[in-house]
Order: C-alpha cells, then sequence, then structure tokens
C-alpha cells in the first residue's frame, strides 16, 4: 500500500476556460495533518472536490488511498471523513433521520463515539438540519464524518462562521481524535492561527499553483524577514535570488527572502551590513508575503 | 442499496401515493368503460386517467433529480460509501416501483372484466398484452423524460417538460396503435433516455 495517502499529479483544471489549478502536486504522507492555505478561489475546494471524485480534472491524476478519485469504491470512501465547505447537509432532513441514513449508509460506525459527540454538542435529533445554526451544522458534520473512525479524514474549512470558542472547540476535538488513532487530515482554512497551530506540513496556493508545499517548521526557516542597516544607502542590486519583498527607508532594508540558505547569507555579507537582524514570522506574515502578486516558490524538503 | 431506495420511496412518499390513487381510480374506469358498454364518455374518462399517469410519471422524474439537484441531495451521498451509480439505480428502482403500483391493478383488473364479460377471451388476451405492455413503456419514457428534464436547474422548464412531454409521447399510439412497432419505438427512445442519464449523471460535478 502506498504510504501517500493523499497524490496528486500535474493536476490541471479549467473553469469555462479560466484555469483555476494549474499544475499541481502534492502528496500527502500517511499520519501527516496538511494545511493547504490560498486566498479565496484559489483552487483549494477544487482540489479538494476533485479529489473526492465530485468534480471531474480536466488533465492530471488524484488518488486517495491508492484509489483513483474518479474510481473510488464504496469501501474506499468509507475510510474517508469529509466536512464540506459551508456544511452542504440534507437540509430537509431532521437531524435523526440524517444521523439514521449515515449510519445506514456506513461500511463502519462508531455508535458509542457519535453518541458522545452528539451529547457533547448537544444536537437536537428532533430539528430539521435547516434549522440548525451553522456552529451546529458544523458539528454535526464534524460528528458525522468522525463517525465512521476514517483514516483520512478532509476538512473544507469547517470552521467557517464558526464563533471563537466553537472555533476552538471544534479543532481541538478533530485533532485529538486523529492524532490518537493516528490517522491523516487534509484541511483548508482562512484561519491561519489554527492552521499554524496543528499542521505539520503547508501548502499555499496561490492562483491555483501550489507555491509552497513543505513542512510547517522548514517554511519557517526556508522564508526569513531581514532587516539589513547598511553604512550608507542600501545597494540597489543585491544579486539575491527569490526575493519575495524589499523595502527601503534611509539605511535600513527590510527583506523577504524564499529559500534561505547559506550561500545567500555569504552574498548579503558581502555587502557589508553594518546589522542584520532577523525579524520573527508567523505562518499569516508568510503567507501575505507568499500570495503577493510575485511570489517565490518554497520548494519541498527534497529539492532543498 | 436498500437504504438508499427506502430514502427515495420516503422522500417521494406523495407520488406513491397519488400513484395508488391513480391506481383504484383506472381500476374504477375500467369497470365503468366495460359496464357502459364502451360508451364515449368512459373512454375518453380513462383516456384523461391515462393522461394524468403518464404526466405523474414524468413529475415523478423530474421531483426526483431536481430535488436532487437543488438540494445537493447526490452531493451529500456520494461522500459516504455510496457510489453513483447506486444513487441512480436506487432512484430508477423507486420510479419502476411508481409505474407498477399504478397500472399492474388497472391491467390486471381489464384481463379480468374482459374475461368475465367479452367472450372468448383467448382472441382478446394479445390484445390486453400489448396494451400493458404499451401503456407501461411509455409511463416508463415519460419518467426517463422527467428524469433528464429535472436535471436542468430551471423549475419552469422541469414543469413545462413533465406536462408536455406526456401527451406527444401518447401521440405516438395514435400513429402507429398498441403494438409491436409503437413497443420498439418506445424502447429505443428510453434505452437512448437511460444511457444519457447514466452518463450524465455519473460524470457531472456534484
Amino acid at each position: 500500500m502506498s504510504e501517500n495517502v493523499v497524490e496528486i499529479e500535474n493536476l490541471v483544471k479549467y473553469f469555462d476556460g479560466r484555469c483555476v489549478i494549474d499544475g499541481v502536486n502534492l502528496a500527502v504522507p500517511r499520519g501527516c495533518i496538511y494545511g493547504l492555505l490560498g486566498r479565496n478561489a484559489s483552487g483549494k475546494t477544487t482540489i479538494i472536490r476533485i479529489l473526492l471524485g465530485l468534480e471531474p480534472p480536466t488533465r492530471g491524476r488524484t488518488f486517495l488511498l491508492g484509489a483513483p478519485s474518479n474510481r473510488l469504491a464504496g469501501r474506499t470512501k468509507g475510510r474517508i471523513g469529509y466536512v464540506a465547505e459551508g456544511h452542504n447537509l440534507i437540509q430537509d432532513y431532521k437531524v435523526g433521520r440524517l444521523v439514521k441514513l449515515c449510519r445506514d449508509l456506513s461500511l463502519k460506525w462508531n455508535d458509542e463515539f457519535f453518541g458522545h459527540l452528539i451529547e457533547m454538542f448537544r444536537l437536537p435529533m428532533d430539528r430539521k438540519v435547516s434549522q440548525l445554526s451553522i456552529g451546529m451544522r458544523a458539528q454535526l458534520n464534524l460528528s458525522l464524518a468522525l463517525a465512521t473512525d476514517p483514516e483520512l479524514l478532509i476538512l473544507d474549512d469547517p470552521t467557517l462562521g464558526l464563533d471563537t470558542v466553537a472555533r476552538r472547540h471544534f479543532l481541538e476535538l478533530a485533532i485529538e481524535v486523529i492524532q490518537q488513532q493516528g490517522r491523516t487530515i487534509l484541511f483548508s482554512s482562512h484561519i491561519l492561527g489554527d492552521v499554524e497551530r496543528i499542521a505539520d506540513r503547508i501548502g499555499i496556493l496561490v492562483a491555483g499553483k501550489l507555491v509552497v508545499d513543505c513542512a510547517l517548521d522548514e517554511l519557517k526557516n526556508r522564508v526569513k524577514k531581514l532587516r539589513v542597516i547598511f553604512p550608507e544607502a542600501p545597494p540597489e542590486n543585491l544579486h539575491l535570488t527569490e526575493i519575495i519583498d524589499r523595502q527601503i527607508q534611509g539605511r535600513e532594508m527590510t527583506l523577504t527572502v524564499a529559500n534561505w540558505n547559506r550561500q545567500k547569507q555569504n552574498m548579503l555579507e558581502l555587502f557589508k551590513p553594518t546589522s542584520c537582524t532577523e525579524m520573527p514570522m508567523s505562518l499569516e506574515d508568510i503567507f501575505i508575503e507568499c500570495t503577493q502578486p510575485v511570489s517565490a516558490v518554497v520548494a519541498p524538503e527534497s529539492e532543498g | 442499496m436498500l437504504t438508499l431506495i427506502k430514502r427515495e420511496v420516503e422522500d417521494h412518499t406523495i407520488h406513491l401515493l397519488v400513484a395508488a390513487v391513480l391506481s383504484t381510480t383506472l381500476v374504477v374506469g375500467l369497470v365503468a368503460l366495460v359496464r357502459m358498454e364502451f360508451t364515449i364518455e368512459a373512454v375518453l374518462y380513462t383516456m384523461v386517467l391515462l393522461i394524468v399517469a403518464f404526466i405523474g410519471c414524468a413529475s415523478l422524474g423530474a421531483a426526483q433529480m431536481y430535488t436532487d439537484r437543488v438540494g445537493r441531495i447526490s452531493a451529500f451521498l456520494a461522500t459516504l460509501d455510496v457510489a453513483r451509480m447506486q444513487i441512480l439505480t436506487a432512484r430508477f428502482v423507486v420510479g419502476l416501483l411508481t409505474i407498477l403500483i399504478s397500472l399492474v391493478p388497472a391491467a390486471i383488473t381489464a384481463a379480468i372484466v374482459l374475461f368475465r364479460s367479452v367472450q372468448p377471451f383467448c382472441f382478446y388476451s394479445h390484445v390486453v398484452l400489448e396494451v400493458s405492455v404499451t401503456v407501461f413503456l411509455i409511463a416508463l419514457a415519460c419518467y426517463c423524460i422527467g428524469l433528464q428534464a429535472g436535471w436542468a436547474q430551471s423549475k419552469v422548464l422541469t414543469l413545462l417538460a413533465s406536462v408536455v412531454f406526456p401527451p406527444f409521447i401518447m401521440t405516438l399510439v395514435l400513429i402507429k396503435g398498441f403494438g409491436m412497432q409503437a413497443m420498439v419505438v418506445l424502447a429505443v427512445l428510453i434505452a437512448a433516455c437511460v444511457l444519457r442519464i447514466g452518463a450524465k449523471f455519473l460524470s457531472t460535478p456534484l
């Protein structure tokens, strides 16, 4: 069996002649919590939908648990839990009926655990799904996804619309359960604090291209923001490649560089700066830098 | 599969109830037809009932697909341990069941009534069979067209197709009569519709 639970090879998707996914390659190893980031309409949901076989790709191949996405058998789907963006549940059904339907259609169902979740979230079984608040729908969706003990949990912006407490609760539960059982999570979100807290590996999509695909720690090591002070006016050209952003104010230059390494450091030192201080960057800072119109590609570890 | 069929039945209970009522009315109509010695009123009454039954079949197909598309039901079901083909098969089974509920009692009644009132029955038996099979195929064709029409997201288009197509298909019988020729044309139409729906449902984004 393949060690990669999710595999994407040269994925391309066009909608009405517009390219929304542009040659994405991605592999998520077993046991990994992968955070897929990107601005609105960057292609995150499309990738997830193609992975689940809900949307056909224009080109390229995708695999989930070793099976091609366009031919996922019921048995393979039974090993995947999915929380859709906007919590796409059958709105006309009462919660109890929806739960029964999911239970009857699932090959594996952990009744005890599901009961525990329902009790914890205090979900009313006699109310229609459409009458639930967004938070309750999110909790119901997560409970249904977790009740099947999935090997792979795919969460597409699951905390959208949740308040801070519910969001924290939601994430902690998902992560606690999945980590205990050594499962894999593919997780897309706009709330970068959440992603930073839980993800081991990060992918950043910009206009359908995967510009970052590496471990979170590796990303933080590779993307550096430096405050460099020169004795005189900063040089026009530093001869450094992969500069994401550069701002000059008097003798001071603030520089954000991708794939920072010894060679680049030596190159910078040739200009004999008075001081060179590294500024701490959160994932949010890195994300903002990487999603600028002209951003460098942060290569995966193997290529680094 | 049984769970999916049960879900479809529960979601379209109203259609099954209407089918049962229609079936009873058709049986009564057939009995009246014979007792009134095939008067023009009785024939018209039966014809109207049949048209209503065909429109009902088309509307069932349209309702199944339209509610699915609008409520994104298959999009949800397809993320569970279910293949798209199973969802479509369950839908088709329920459609077939509804058609049988509406027409089988009427066909049996027609055979019994003719057997009792018009002799020798062996002379008419193949007519009963041909009429029953043709009526069943018209109902099935209407249902399949309803399935196709329901996939369109326009409510008006769906409604129009459900109402306009059944009488249009019935004109085929006026031209060809009840018999093998009409059956073949209807079978080809049904096969084409089923293939088209299958291909569309299995490949469309959900």
